[in-house]
């Protein structure tokens, strides 16, 4: 094998604080060789992030660099003065920020941004620095006649293009990719992947890949390395590490994405119940958005959304984000009122009969997103379960509603002596559980999940949906579960509804959509999901996506699928008797495939 | 462009509401002011020079009347007669006293902004070393001194026992004002200790709010990347860092504005400095409505411009507002 472009060894970094010392990283070694993708898998915690900081000698106090050696091209990085560090960054090694909303500075227009990289490093002029630049953003694709503008006024997509074009702007050798799609929405993040390794193949240079999405990262990577708490437990070729893993807990962190990615939660129950709990009629909402003094401009948030919920049975909606799936989340829990259509709770018009407000609530309950925002700080865990308790059973006495915060707690798969303890206190997947306990707290029909695992490691999302899944079963609740990975729908959901700007495009049994989607978005997104049996270097025939997608894309419902004149009058198909699609008409111009994909940069 | 004119427009709607509380508040009160003259003199007074006193003071004719007369002299810039400097009128007494105000004021904030921001960017940057350690506390300590105690130990240090400085006015009655060098200087020398007061007593808050909004920042991805790559720390910290962390500072210094044109009356009545408070501490115990009246207009309407340009610097500096109606 050729010379390492980069090589580690027994590198450790430790977190100093002022009573203990704790080990963030231990003597982790590997090599990067030219033009190699190295992947580096981890759940949160695990150091992989701090060893990328480590490589451009950006590791911060508390964190300290306590041993080992990080050797580019044989210089030693950590012994380099300040100039001669400042000059290696960046031209040698560049990086790849895992939130692109937060990694260019919102105060200076793209431009500057890049064109000041541009001068740290080089003697070139004004006009020089402007044409790399534009140069730069084509190559990511990303108009150069935007380059004036500021981040905010970019797609979380685009913007994560401009990270990459930033990345590339000194023709580093090596580049470290932190999670560098993990904020953003599959069809996106796999736009950007395919993107990446286009560039890479064009360029060669080498990437770090970090990420916890070890499927994504098999696709990507050709060798993998698996960390945990600070500890490099094995390196291998990407696909051996997917087929066979030698440590157990790689075996595990794979299993975990194998069964979320091909179990199915069985179809939709026969039609046993009479009426279903709660459904949503013609339901369409419009936001007015500031067009100008005075002025208001509508904006259809929904259009026309129709479905409903059964006892004991799950229904997914699914879609990007802003397809409107949290916006119907929200006229459900009655954050909002719909603009028009209805709201129906047994049959019942919710927003006719103001009575049965109290009975609504305690029926309709909802879990968050994050479990770190959704549980007060200052309140132990029996006090925030407690409450919901006695608001509904306001004759309990104390001891039962102790006896019943106990009880929930183990619901939940907690010891009944975690009441006590503080959310500080708890791991992101266990506080997850106590906000599924808190819900449970009241007896609720309903439960609508925002996204319920999106925020935790994958080894954690399988325990939570299971949990959620038994509970459906053990107390007949309906479930409306919210995602933008259709993957985890067909994993927990009997039905799927997948949303797109507003409507809902094609819905059905979870296996028939995942199966025979017919709707180009549907097919979109299950393309968009990672396949780990496949490296991008071996499936090199252009998906449907990448002739469809368009990341500049605005304006009508589907601008980033044709340039064709909007004529967009949309029927219902019936595919089979538990699956629909809304037809597609995408013009004169194409029928569903064979249409006039936009210019793609 | 948009956005500005919105922005002038609701300044304007302020201002008016301001010039009409003004001008309504004295005449809910019990009795006017004449009246409380002719009260006062105990019968002194006829009739007749009561009521040419109430046309001089602008109390005849219907309420609409006295609006519509009120809302044009203080177009034409027409406050009234003074009676604590009788017969100067109030606008040339009013705009006088604001020139030196405005001059102590102006400087004072300025040097605090400025040093208070380099001082609190170098101890966000340095966190926790010598600098933020001991210039932090130091500086937030003296403005808890607050001023009519620094003013006092310089005032007694400074100029009453080491009689490096005048004990007060602005310039020596005799030089008379002037662009000349005499004028100019015996100005700047007066103006030391006053500024030094307001300076010493100020820079703490910058200080502390800059260092603040700094350290929210320095954790930001987009300094670590800025530092990634390999930009020069100068850099880093001017461009990227404190760059974001003024816009915030900028709406405290518009408020901070408004607050020390009142907090300069400490520093004029100590030093005997001819500027608004000095003058307005002599207007309020003589019962001078017309005086009183005109100085508060003055001061709203200063923190009204200072708030519009506030805005416009917001606008200027924060791109995210510059787009806010296009998106």
């Amino acid at each position: 094998m050729s010379q390492a472009i980069l090589s580690i060894k027994d590198l450790s970094i430790h977190y100093i604080s002022e009573d203990k010392i704790v080990p963030a990283v231990n003597k982790v070694s590997f090599d990067i060789h030219p033009g190699e993708v190295f992947g580096l898998a981890g759940e949160s915690g695990c150091g992989k992030s701090t060893i990328a900081f480590a490589i451009s000698r950006l590791t911060k106090l508390p964190g300290l660099i306590t041993g080992g050696e990080i050797l580019y091209q044989g210089i030693d990085v950590l012994s380099l003065n300040q100039e001669a560090l400042r000059q290696y960054r960046w031209a040698e090694t560049s990086l790849v920020f895992q939130s692109a909303m937060d990694a260019l500075n919102p105060v200076l227009s793209i431009e500057e941004q890049i064109c000041d990289t541009l001068f740290a490093h080089q003697k070139i002029d004004k006009k020089q620095a402007r044409e790399r630049a534009s140069e730069l953003l084509e190559l990511v694709g990303i108009d150069p006649a935007r380059m004036g503008e500021y981040a905010h006024q970019f797609s979380g997509g685009m913007r994560q293009r401009i990270g990459i074009a930033l990345a590339l702007a000194l023709k580093p050798k090596l580049i470290i990719m932190d999670e560098p799609t993990t904020a953003l929405d599959v069809v996106v993040q796999r736009d950007i992947i395919e993107k990446i390794y286009q560039l890479k193949e064009q360029f060669g240079f080498a990437v770090l890949y970090i990420s916890h999405d070890l499927s994504m990262m098999a696709e990507f990577s050709d060798r993998i390395g698996v960390m945990k708490d600070g500890e490099l437990l094995e390196v291998a070729p990407a696909k051996q590490i997917w087929r066979q893993p030698e440590h157990p807990y790689t075996r595990q962190l794979a299993k975990a994405f194998m069964s979320m990615n091909n179990a199915s939660a069985g179809g939709a129950r026969a039609n046993v119940h009479h009426q279903p709990i709660l459904a949503l009629n013609q339901v369409s909402k419009q936001f007015k958005t500031k067009a100008g003094f005075l002025r208001s401009k509508p904006f259809n948030a929904l259009t026309n959304v129709s479905f409903e919920l059964n006892p004991g049975e799950a229904m997914a909606l699914v879609g990007e984000s802003g397809s409107g799936k949290s916006t119907c989340a929200k006229i459900l829990s009655q954050v909002y009122a719909p603009s028009s259509g209805e709201l129906l709770f047994h049959g019942k018009n919710v927003w006719q009969e103001k009575a049965s407000k109290q009975a609504y609530r305690k029926a309709v309950q909802m879990i968050f997103q994050d479990p770190f925002g959704s549980l007060n700080p200052t309140l132990n865990v029996g006090y925030q379960l407690a409450r919901p308790v006695q608001i509904h059973h306001p004759h309990y006495s104390t001891k039962e509603v102790q006896v019943r915060v106990d009880q929930l707690l183990e619901l939940v798969g907690l010891p009944s002596a975690w009441a006590r303890r503080y959310p500080h206190e708890l791991s992101g997947g266990q506080r997850q559980r106590v906000a599924i306990a808190r819900v449970l707290a009241v007896e609720p029909e309903v439960i609508l999940a925002d996204e319920p695992t999106s925020m935790l490691d994958v080894s954690l999302r399988t325990g939570i949906l299971n949990l959620l899944k038994q509970l459906k079963d053990d107390f007949n609740i309906a479930f409306l579960y919210i995602t933008h990975d259709i993957a985890t729908a067909r994993y927990f959901a009997e039905r799927t509804a997948v949303m797109y700007r507003g409507t809902i495009v094609e819905w059905g049994n979870s296996d028939a959509v995942t199966e025979d989607p017919r709707h180009p978005y549907t097919r979109t997104l299950l393309e968009a999901i990672p396949n780990p049996d496949h490296h991008l270097s071996e499936n090199r025939q252009t998906s449907l996506m990448q002739q469809i997608w368009n990341p500049n894309g605005r304006g009508c419902t589907h601008s980033h699928y044709c340039e064709g004149p909007c004529q967009h009058e949309l029927t219902t198909v019936q595919i089979s008797p538990h699956h629909f699609v809304r037809h597609f008409d995408f013009g004169p111009y194409h029928d569903s495939l064979k249409h006039m994909p936009k210019k793609r940069a | 462009m948009r956005f500005l004119l919105t922005r002038i427009g609701f300044y304007l709607s302020a201002f008016w509401v301001a010039i009409t509380l003004n001008f309504f508040i004295p005449r809910w009160m019990p009795g006017d002011p004449a009246t409380h003259l002719f009260v006062s003199l105990r019968g002194k007074m006829s009739e007749e020079a009561l009521a040419a006193i109430k046309v001089a003071y602008g109390f005849d004719g219907t309420l609409w009347d006295q609006y519509v007369a009120y809302l044009g002299k203080i177009f034409t810039g027409d406050f009234g007669i003074s009676t604590t400097n009788f017969p100067a009128p109030v606008a040339e007494t009013l705009f006088y006293a604001m020139g030196w105000t405005l001059f102590l004021v102006g400087i004072s904030i300025s040097v605090c902004f400025a040093l208070g921001m380099l001082m609190g960017i170098k101890a966000a940057w340095g966190q926790g070393k010598f600098f933020d350690s001991f210039f932090t506390p130091f500086n937030v300590m003296l403005y808890a001194f607050s001023q009519p105690v620094i003013a006092l130990l310089l005032f007694y240090g400074l100029c009453y026992q080491l009689e490096w400085f005048p004990l007060g006015r602005a310039h020596p009655p005799m030089v008379i004002p002037g662009f000349t060098w005499e004028f100019i200087s015996a100005v700047a020398y007066h103006a030391v200790v006053p500024l030094l007061t307001m300076i010493i007593v100020g820079i703490g808050s910058w200080h502390l709010g800059m260092r603040n909004n700094m350290i929210n920042l320095i954790n930001q991805d987009f300094i670590t990347l800025a530092q990634a790559k390999g930009l020069s720390e100068r850099r880093v910290v001017y461009r990227y860092a404190a760059r974001n962390a003024i816009l915030p500072q900028i709406t405290s210094l518009a408020m901070t504005f408004g607050y020390v044109l009142g907090g300069a009356y400490i520093v004029e009545v100590m030093f005997n400095y001819p500027g608004l408070g000095k003058f307005s501490l002599a207007a309020i115990q003589a019962r001078d409505y017309a005086f009183i009246q005109s100085q508060l207009l003055l001061v709203t309407a200063c923190v009204l411009v200072a708030n519009l340009i506030s805005d416009f610097a917001n606008v200027l500096l924060d791109p995210r507002l510059r787009y806010a109606e296009a998106a």
